[in-house]
């Protein structure tokens, strides 16, 4: 069994909602509440869910791009939630994110070798200025963009082309773990099987570690080893994609896997769907969060909140129904 | 062929060699920009290029028109070298006005390189070299004389000195602290951003010109030249720095949130690292057309310091004091060319703008 | 087909006319539209989807936009050659469209309810008290919990479901023969998608309206559609019914199309992708406009265009060698090679 490169330890981040005119903290945003897991060298994990579940923000606190509220993260057994700034700063070569919007996420006033450069310049791995275009130029290779592409800006590139400038970016510093944040969720259909095909092909060059990201259930089942299902700030779910597959136990999980529009005609499946609307995170319901929609609901749900536990070999949900049996 | 063109784009390229490569194929703005270079070299070496003793009075000569200069001579002989003919002064006898009438008799050539009157150049440097002139007993007046028969031309030229150093420097101070402040503001946001805000809030609050002349009725008249013409500069920009931070401000809080900040945040850059490399370079096209647009506010806000007699004091001359002297219509009616200030003021104003324009569409690298 | 089209779209051409050139945004478009049935449009983003439903609406941006050519047939009449006024007695009477951001397509200064009210009132004329009466009654056709309450909202009170629900009641407020949807639920969570999908599948039986169902998501296409039309580049380049789609598609994009899609039933090591991406509509190549990605282009690809033509018995199909392609299929190989790092 591989080592645990992260693990998560009830991680909480909440964002204060401010009004009136002093700008007071009237309320929070739980946009992530409690969560914990961990990812295995060398291993994918999947996180999918709604938008505003969380994923994102699961995502940033993990680099400490955003300040934990609580909980800890350690890497490669240090919790980086103690670093101070100089140790924080040598520990962001192993760490790294794509991110979901390949137009934002790009300067578009720098050229693809200062954008890919940038972190060769940051942490000083080249020598001088020869030998870091030297390097810029072999990973944009590696990405599968030639040298010619160096002198220009971000805006003359395809969605697809650009997602790769922003994954021959975080490979720079030459990570351990990458933060792929819906990394190919803004682009063509056509252009997907592209990025998904290289982060996989990255993966077993380098022997990357990913934490992926996405709403698409089909794309994270595909590329991920287990899979991570997040509602509300909260995971409910986390086991093998197999498993997730054929043997979903959480509701949620359940009408999320039936809700997928499936590329098949032939097959009508029984659908559940969902009543309602995805409750907000400033408020969220008592007890499991998911009880206002969960079509299996009964009265202890609304009163108490499950615990996250280990249903048989690896397979972490948390619902009442499950306790019960 | 297409192997060719890689291997020649091979070659990495700065991105200030981009900026400057875009930069020559703006030709507006090349030509702005060579227009307030020379404006530029003719401030900093005004005496050289000054015929004549800006504070100079000439009694005799009051309100002589332009003098051009000939080729042809009276018999039609065409010279080489140019010249300017004498003067002779006389008196209209219906109206009692001051005449001026070519004497054909005397001819003054045009010379380079000519010794003229003393001067020092920076404090330090004693000559009386000119870059032209005519010849001994001749005059050359290009843009002609005011009412003390001093030469217009040489004191646009010692005008520009102050008028454009004052708008340059107090445009720069105040996009300096215009946009430090409204960065700082924009980029820490929360505490700071409203204390700086208020701050702000209150400098807007004062009407502007009551305060700019109590600032610099805080200046000592006693004060040598150069520290009034500073004191000027800092009165200037205290005035227009706040409504770049306001603006620089929005900018930057759109850009803090984008996701190459983000980006490299998780890279470990520093907040003054993606401060410098992120934030400014895309608020600075901003930040030009602002300071392009507050030249000639500056400009104009000079020449009514100097009018309120709060500004530049004779003997020292701006473009402000000499637009002042021309704001009189008879005056102007009767001797049209002590305008030529003006036009002076409306040609920088407006290469400055183009100059403003380039630099922003070379910053731009979606401009072709 | 013996019945009738009610929507006969024949080679449609819009075109834009910018600055940089003229953008052949739909290029030799045709399709059919059958009462009661549903005719999915599936392509990538810039292929000219949404363009083809503004034509039909006759609502192209002119300038720049010009129906330049083609015709569309609906009810006897050739749309492209009304005027002006008889067009704006179809829009919203026989023919209606939901749009794919909730968010934009509502005023946000008025209420849902007035919204709605105002349809009814211009196309039915009937009093303000009964519109009233029947934007209720069409909120709860739509599913909008506690319609008497929410027909006083206003659209930020309302969650982007709830929006598209009343996009949606707003389109059927009039009884419309035909209603467009273009991407009605790309910008709404998978949950939410189910729940508007459902809807529109239930209220198309119970009103017996056509539907045009415009997507990129070849999932949704499968659910919804009876009939779809696969566009590149401002071309219909295939053309059938769905199961004959899925099951035998004989153009190499929808093929790549389909295999470039993890799907959750099967594991597959890597997705067959299809390189490089969309060209530009100011660069379109000669000839098959999909030559520059496609693995079979030869020759022929790239001097003349295909035509759109009958492979099978309503199977239609845009290029020169999908005979070949049947054959690699029968070989049970991949057309897309390995387009792993190097594009
Ligand atoms: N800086 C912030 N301040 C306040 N609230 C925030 C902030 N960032 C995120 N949130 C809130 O936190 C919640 C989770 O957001 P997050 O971006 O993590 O969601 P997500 O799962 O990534 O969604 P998506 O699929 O839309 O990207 C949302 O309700 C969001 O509104
Ligand atoms: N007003 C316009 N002016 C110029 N070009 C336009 C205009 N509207 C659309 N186009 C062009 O027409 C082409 C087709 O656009 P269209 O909106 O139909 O694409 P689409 O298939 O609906 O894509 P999406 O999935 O992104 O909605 C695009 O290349 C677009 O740039
Ligand atoms: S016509 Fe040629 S290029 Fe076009 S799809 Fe068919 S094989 Fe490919
Ligand atoms: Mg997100
Ligand atoms: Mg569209």
């Amino acid at each position: 069994m591989a080592e645990n490169l992260l693990e998560v330890k009830n991680l909480k981040k909440y964002f204060p909602v401010k009004a009136g005119v002093f700008k007071r903290t009237v309320a929070h945003v739980k946009a992530v509440d409690d969560i914990s897991f961990a990812v295995k060298q060398g291993e994918t994990l999947g996180l999918v869910g709604e938008s505003g579940c969380g994923k994102s923000t699961t995502g940033r606190t993990i680099l400490r791009l955003l300040e934990a509220t609580e909980g800890e993260v350690v890497f490669e057994g240090k919790n980086i939630m103690e670093l101070d700034k100089n140790e924080m700063r040598a520990i962001r070569r192993d760490m790294q994110i794509i991110f979901q919007d390949p137009y934002a996420s790009l300067n578009p006033r720098m050229t693809v070798a200062d954008i890919v450069g940038e972190p060769i310049d940051i942490h000083k791995l080249a020598k001088n200025k020869k030998e870091r275009n030297q390097k810029v130029e072999e990973i944009l290779e590696n990405v599968g963009l030639g040298a010619e592409y160096m002198n220009r800006y971000p805006h003359e590139f395809s969605g697809g082309q650009r997602q790769r400038i922003g994954v021959a970016r975080a490979l720079a510093v030459d990570p351990k773990l990458i933060i792929a944040d819906e990394p190919v969720s803004a682009l063509d259909v056509s252009v997907q099987a592209q990025v998904v095909n290289l982060l996989q092909d990255l993966q077993q060059e380098y022997g990357l570690t990913y934490l992926f990201i996405a709403h698409d259930l089909s794309v994270v089942k595909h590329i991920s080893d287990r899979v991570a299902v997040m509602y509300l700030g909260k995971i409910v779910e986390l086991t093998d994609k197999k498993e997730l597959y054929d043997n979903p136990l959480h509701p949620y999980t359940q009408s999320l896997l039936s809700a997928i529009p499936e590329a098949d005609p032939k097959k009508k499946k029984d659908r559940i769907v969902l009543e309602g609307d995805v409750p907000s995170p400033v408020d969220p319901p008592s007890g499991c969060r998911f009880h206002p929609r969960c079509p299996k609901a009964f009265d202890l749900c609304p009163v108490k909140e499950p615990e996250f536990k280990e249903y048989g070999d690896g397979h972490f949900a948390a619902c009442h129904l499950l306790e019960k049996e | 062929m297409e192997k060719v063109k890689k291997e020649k784009e091979k070659k990495y390229l700065s991105n200030r060699a981009k900026i400057w490569r875009r930069y020559k194929k703006h030709k507006l703005g090349m030509f702005g920009g060579l227009v307030v270079l020379l404006l530029l070299v003719l401030s900093i070496f005004a005496p050289f290029f000054s015929p004549y003793d800006y504070t100079k009075p000439n009694y005799e000569g009051a309100y002589m028109p332009p003098q051009p200069l000939n080729f042809k001579d009276e018999t039609g002989k065409f010279n080489l070298i140019p010249f300017t003919y004498g003067i002779k002064q006389g008196m209209d006898p219906e109206t009692w006005a001051r005449t001026f009438e070519i004497n054909p008799e005397q001819k003054y050539k045009l010379k380079f390189m000519i010794r003229g009157w003393d001067y020092e150049l920076f404090g330090i440097f004693k000559s009386n070299l000119h870059l032209f002139g005519v010849e001994k007993g001749g005059s050359f007046h290009p843009f002609g004389t005011d009412k003390l028969g001093r030469d217009i031309f040489s004191r646009i030229i010692f005008g520009s000195r102050i008028s454009i150093f004052i708008a340059f420097f107090g445009s720069l101070l105040s996009a300096v602290i215009g946009s430090l402040v409204g960065g700082i503001s924009g980029y820490f946001s929360g505490k700071t951003d409203l204390f700086i805000q208020r701050i702000i809030e209150m400098f807007q609050l004062f009407p502007q010109l009551p305060l700019m002349m109590a600032l610099s009725a805080a200046i000592p008249t006693t004060w040598p030249p150069i520290l009034i013409f500073i004191g000027i500069v800092v009165v200037l920009s205290l005035i227009q720095w706040t409504f770049l931070a306001r603006e620089v401000r929005a900018i930057v809080l759109s850009y803090r949130e984008q996701e190459f900040v983000k980006a490299a945040q998780a890279l470990g850059a520093n907040h003054l690292y993606i401060i410098i490399r992120h934030v400014i370079p895309n608020c600075l096209s901003h930040i030009i057309v602002v300071m392009t647009l507050t030249i000639p506010s500056l400009i104009l806000a000079e020449s009514t310091l100097s009018y309120l007699g709060l500004g530049i004091q004779p003997p020292m001359v701006s473009w402000g004091v000499l637009l002042q002297e021309a704001s009189n219509i008879q005056t102007i009616g009767q001797h049209p060319w002590i305008m030529i200030p003006g036009a002076f003021i409306f040609f920088t104003v407006l290469s400055i703008n183009f100059f403003g324009d380039g630099v922003r569409d070379a910053l731009d690298p979606k401009s072709n | 087909m013996s019945k009738e089209a009610l929507v006969e779209v024949k080679n449609l051409q819009t075109y834009f006319y910018t600055e940089e050139g003229v953008v052949k945004a739909v290029d030799g478009v045709d399709y059919e539209i059958y009462p009661g049935e549903t005719l999915g449009i599936v392509g990538e983003s810039g292929c000219g989807k949404s363009v083809t439903s503004l034509s039909i609406m006759r609502l192209v941006e002119s300038p720049p936009g010009k129906i330049e050519g083609g015709e569309i047939n609906f009810q006897g009449k050739d749309l492209t050659k009304l005027s002006e006024k008889e067009m704006r007695k179809i829009r919203g009477n026989d023919i209606s469209m939901i749009f794919q951001e909730p968010m934009t397509s509502l005023n946000p200064v008025y209420t849902v309810g007035d919204q709605i009210i105002e349809a009814i009132m211009l196309h039915k004329g009937v009093k303000r008290k009964e519109a009233r009466q029947q934007a209720i009654e069409m909120l709860q056709k739509v599913g909008i919990p506690l319609p008497e309450q929410r027909v006083d909202e206003y659209p930020h009170q309302l969650s982007g479901g709830m929006r598209q629900r009343v996009m949606i009641a707003m389109a059927l407020s009039c009884d419309p023969q035909l209603l467009i949807a273009d991407e009605p639920t790309t910008a709404l969570d998978v949950t939410i998608q189910a729940q508007i999908l459902e809807l529109m599948n239930s209220l198309k039986e119970s009103y017996g309206m056509a539907i045009m169902m415009i997507t990129h998501d070849l999932g949704v296409i499968a659910e919804v559609s009876d009939r779809v039309a696969v566009m590149y580049a401002g071309k219909v380049v295939e053309y059938t019914d769905v199961d004959s789609l899925f099951e035998d598609p004989k153009h190499p994009y929808t093929w790549g199309l389909m295999n470039s899609i993890p799907k959750l039933d099967k594991d597959v090591e890597r997705l067959e992708a299809i390189p490089g991406s969309v060209p530009s509509p100011l660069n379109f190549p000669e000839g098959c406009k999909f030559n520059t990605r496609c693995p079979l282009a030869e020759g022929k690809c790239f001097t003349d265009e295909p035509e759109l033509i009958d492979a099978e018995a309503g199977h239609k199909v845009r290029c020169w060698r999908y005979k070949d392609l049947e054959e690699i299929k029968a070989r049970g190989e991949r057309i897309y090679a390995d387009q792993g790092v190097k594009e």
